[in-house]
């Protein structure tokens, strides 16, 4: 559990064999508490403004009644479905719900079902948090910002309106955010990319958009792995993706469901729908149309966040570290708007946390860089401000001249890197080493890879459930 | 309220968040089956169609699948272990600049109808850099033509060749070993086989490691090259491949290692104090391994592509299956024989117990895959649980793709060009070569049960030395000949 900072422990790790519980419980504790000082309120906040009025706000729509109702149809009926599973969606989604209501007794504790649904999607959200936390520390953010990314990311008005929403992107954006932090461990690359594959396999089998996140997903791991062992972590990784993603095709296998025929349903027939046979959501010249209408829906509910988020991917686009997630996010909403292409209404649930990260990451970026300046440019003072210590501090910790502003390259004519994976990052001075030339880069191969769009030319794009005449009104008393 | 995109109604009061409705969804007409099933409901809830059988049965399927899946996962993890990490793939290796010589060598080589290859093997091993090499060639006295080519050798190299002659009966290697180990002075006594083509750097490489790591065994990296020549030497010589770089490694670290045969180093006192090799055993390479590290002995594995012992595969599938048999006959015995309850903790031995099992269980893992399928394709079973004794397949296809990257890096290694007919020979091979190790493990059974226990010999031509007798690959060859200027 050392992955909450995202970074081992500052005291020496002790082994913790045969210690008991407790005491290893303390010593993480201890060790992690300027993790936890940060992130608990952040959690704490988040936790009251998703759950408080639950029920109340927003308007319950059709697709929660569904999801709600396949969730319940598993635990009991033994059904992946209330009604025949037409493979509109894998169902991994509202098995996870499902899971959720059984283990905790969701259905009995409230007397509207889609509620305790619901409830599973807010902790889905905070789990998501803790997991963004780990990943804003991860690409350099310092506490503050990585606090920040947390608290827009739970109560940005467009996190409030959709986090609550038993939406399937909701359950699927903790395992897109854990396959992003495993993707960038350095440590056991094999476990960890292993443990990536598989986390974002399980997120495309709970919402298919996800799959749009790919490319990015594999320039990260890319760009973090080890040259020496890269043969073996990237194959193991990319045949278990393949392996998750063919469990679907053998789910509809094994119950004959693969090809469409006569008088049955099949994941042919699905995916077919999901493809073609959908109307597009329009264009966004029509001010009537389904795409304009669902944009006004999120101009809406929060501009300020939209046009923050937008800017900073831009301006991220320039920052080494955060470069991926600018990618993903601008090639999200570029997809977004593709010609005949249907959006749906929780397409914006993806980019939350990736937006959040690239705001407070932006801002944490140009406050470490004005106050660089300020320390350089304010003449003689008495003692060095506390952004140049804090520097210095890094740099000495991180003992490579990369971290310090000028950044020396090796005869190989790349940048040395600091091994931030073997000890710690440097979260403040690699925001600001970003001003240098190349800072952390590696003007290596890794960073020749940076043309990647973010989006596929054919991905199944996402439908709302099919308006079914009971759908919500399963309710349990 | 605005868009960024669309002005309108910009003097009217915001209006209710509503989430937008596509145009009506053309839901499938042809959907079957709405409505809630009455007869559902029903079934789940009717206690009397309980039938125990079928559920003994699905949980028998899904016990087994996940058996399965336990051993394919944890071969594949092992099969991985270099590779972990970069911290873990460096401590691999050797050092690049070898400590100063320390230690006296005996390097005992056994020969047996092997005077094709013998005498080479025993040049290259004289010209090894180390200052202080004993090298003792065993031959029998049943066996002229090998024992005048080592005497020929002895001739060339008078100060470093002798020759044993091992005149017990029946023969075998552990024998040969035993026979000779009195004639060692050496402070570190190695073994290699009569085909075996050896770096001239690597004695002092194994020193440096003894140095470095206190250690009381150093086993080097064994390579069989020939992965031309047919589809099972393929996968022979990528079994080695992960072996050797990987998975020893592992084993080293678990303080558990059954030793491979040759290019392996053992301190003289340790092997004096316990009465040399097992003579009894099959694996005698084996049976030494977990002896001493049931006593503790710190064993410390070192693989560089640089300083590689390199073999052929046996010369045809008949002498391959003969000597899988004899290493899973020999697992048996060391099983039997239980060496390794010496171990202190428990883990250490159930983790001794399952690895010397492994042979039999892998067997179970290739038989099992296919019954599984077929019991898929013709008994009807419950999607979950049809499912689930699909897992077992998982490990077994990453399996795959991790060979398909270890040939690959095999070729460039060893400066071979892989070709695409190459990866198709490794892909289709591995059900026939699974089946092929489960006869074997199978077969093994069958001789440990009926009490024969003889030693069956893998014959050698020299297939790995690439023209006759002359050529050897062109690294120790380079290097033999800067020791000679």
């Amino acid at each position: 559990m050392t992955a909450l900072t995202g970074t081992r422990a500052p005291t020496p790790v002790v082994r913790a064999g045969r210690r008991r519980p407790a005491a290893r419980a303390a010593a993480w504790v201890r060790a992690h508490r300027r993790a936890l000082v940060w992130l608990s309120p952040v959690l704490a906040v988040g936790a009251v403004v998703n759950l408080v009025n639950l029920g109340g706000a927003p308007q319950r729509i059709d697709d929660e009644g569904t999801y709600t109702a396949q969730a319940w149809a598993v635990t009991n009926l033994g059904e992946l479905a209330h009604y025949t599973y037409w493979y509109d969606h894998p169902p991994l989604g509202w098995l996870q719900l499902a899971a959720y209501t059984e283990l905790t007794g969701a259905f009995a504790r409230w007397d509207v079902a889609v509620l305790a649904a619901r409830e599973a999607v807010v902790v889905a959200s905070l789990i998501a948090t803790v997991l963004l936390w780990v990943l804003a520390r991860r690409v350099g953010l310092s506490r503050p910002a990585a606090a920040a990314t947390g608290l827009i990311f739970l109560v940005s008005p467009l996190a409030l309106q959709f986090h609550r929403t038993v939406y399937l992107d909701n359950v699927a954006v903790p395992w897109l955010l854990l396959a992003f932090v495993l993707a960038t461990n350095r440590n056991r690359q094999l476990a960890a990319f292993a443990g990536s594959a598989v986390a974002f396999g399980v997120a495309v089998l709970s919402k298919e958009t996800f799959l749009l996140a790919l490319p990015v997903l594999v320039w990260v791991m890319l760009r973090a792995s080890h040259r020496e062992t890269r043969r073996y972590t990237l194959s193991v990784a990319a045949s278990l993706l393949v392996l998750i993603g063919g469990s679907y095709l053998l789910l509809a296998a094994v119950k004959g469901e693969l090809f469409s025929g006569a008088d049955r349903v099949s994941l042919m027939d699905g995916i077919v729908f999901q493809l073609s046979s959908r109307a597009g959501s329009g264009s966004l010249t029509d001010p009537d149309s389904l795409l304009n209408r669902t944009l006004g829906m999120w101009w809406q509910l929060d501009q300020v966040f939209i046009v923050l988020g937008l800017l900073s991917a831009v301006a991220a686009l320039f920052l080494r570290r955060l470069r991926p997630y600018a990618a993903l996010v601008l090639g999200l909403a570029l997809f977004m708007l593709r010609p005949g292409g249907y959006v749906p209404v929780p397409y914006v649930i993806a980019l939350l946390p990736f937006g959040a990260l690239l705001i407070a990451g932006v801002a944490g970026d140009a406050v470490a860089r004005l106050r660089a300046r300020g320390a350089t440019g304010a003449g003689p003072r008495t003692g060095p401000s506390r952004s140049s210590r804090r520097a210095r501090s890094w740099r000495s910790r991180c003992g490579a001249p990369s971290c310090a502003a000028s950044c020396s390259r090796t005869s190989t004519g790349r940048c040395a890197r600091p091994r931030h994976g073997s000890r710690r990052t440097c979260p403040v001075t690699s925001a600001w080493s970003w001003t240098t030339p190349c800072g952390w880069t590696w003007c290596g191969p890794a960073g020749t890879a940076g043309t990647s769009s973010g989006t596929t030319s054919s991905t199944p794009t996402r439908r709302s459930a099919p308006s079914l005449p009971t759908a919500g009104a399963i309710s349990t008393t | 309220m605005t868009t960024p995109f669309i002005v309108r109604h910009s003097d009217s009061p915001p209006g209710p968040l509503l989430t937008p409705e596509p145009v009506p969804a053309g839901a499938p007409t042809d959907v079957p089956n709405r409505g809630l099933d009455t007869g559902l409901l029903d079934a789940t809830r009717d206690g009397t169609a309980f039938d125990w059988s079928a559920v003994a049965g699905y949980s028998a399927l899904v016990l087994l699948a996940l058996g399965l899946t336990v051993v394919a996962a944890t071969t594949l993890w092992w099969m991985l272990y270099a590779w972990r990490s970069k911290g873990t793939l460096e401590s691999t290796g050797f050092s690049r600049t070898p400590h100063a010589p320390t230690s006296t060598f005996t390097l005992l080589v056994p020969g047996r109808h092997e005077e094709e290859v013998l005498g080479q093997t025993l040049d290259t091993l004289a010209a090894q850099t180390h200052p202080h090499v004993q090298i003792i060639a065993i031959v029998g006295d049943d066996d002229p033509g090998t024992e005048a080519v080592a005497r020929e050798a002895a001739a060339r190299h008078p100060d470093r060749v002798q020759v044993v002659v091992d005149d017990s009966v029946p023969k075998n290697k552990p024998k040969a070993l035993n026979r000779a180990l009195p004639f060692a002075t050496g402070d570190v006594v190695g073994v290699f086989d009569a085909e075996d083509e050896v770096h001239p750097d690597l004695l002092r490489h194994i020193d440096s490691r003894f140095t470095e790591t206190g250690a009381v065994v150093v086993q080097g990296g064994v390579q069989l090259m020939n992965f031309r020549t047919s589809w099972w030497s393929l996968r022979n010589v990528l079994e080695y491949y992960f072996w050797f770089r990987s998975r020893l490694h592992f084993h080293a670290g678990a303080n558990f290692i059954p030793l491979g045969g040759n290019t392996v180093f053992v301190r003289r006192d340790a092997l004096e104090r316990n009465h040399g090799w097992d003579a009894e055993c099959l694996a005698e390479d084996c049976e030494l391994g977990v002896r001493l590290s049931s006593q503790g002995a710190k064993v410390v594995v070192a693989y560089s592509p640089d300083y590689v012992t390199r073999e052929e595969t046996p010369g045809s599938l008949k002498s391959l299956y003969k000597q899988r048999t004899r290493w899973n006959q020999g697992f048996l015995q060391v099983l039997r024989k239980g060496e390794w309850r010496a171990l202190p903790t428990r883990s250490q031995r159930t983790f001794a117990r399952y690895l010397l099992a492994m042979p039999f269980l892998q067997a179970a893992t290739g038989l099992l895959i296919p019954l599984s399928v077929c019991l898929i394709l013709f008994a009807k079973v419950p999607t979950v649980v049809a499912l689930l004794t699909f897992v077992p397949l998982a490990p077994t296809l990453v399996t795959l793709a991790v060979e398909v990257a270890g040939l690959g890096e095999f070729g460039r290694l060893y400066g071979e060009k892989v070709r695409a007919r190459d990866y198709a020979r490794l892909i289709l091979g591995t059900v026939p070569f699974q089946v092929f190790l489960a006869l074997a493990a199978l077969r093994a059974v069958f001789r440990e049960a009926r009490g024969t226990r003889n030693w069956e010999k893998t014959e050698h031509t020299g297939a790995h030395r690439e023209t006759g007798t002359e050529a050897v690959s062109p690294a120790p060859e380079a290097a033999r000949q800067q020791v000679a200027a």
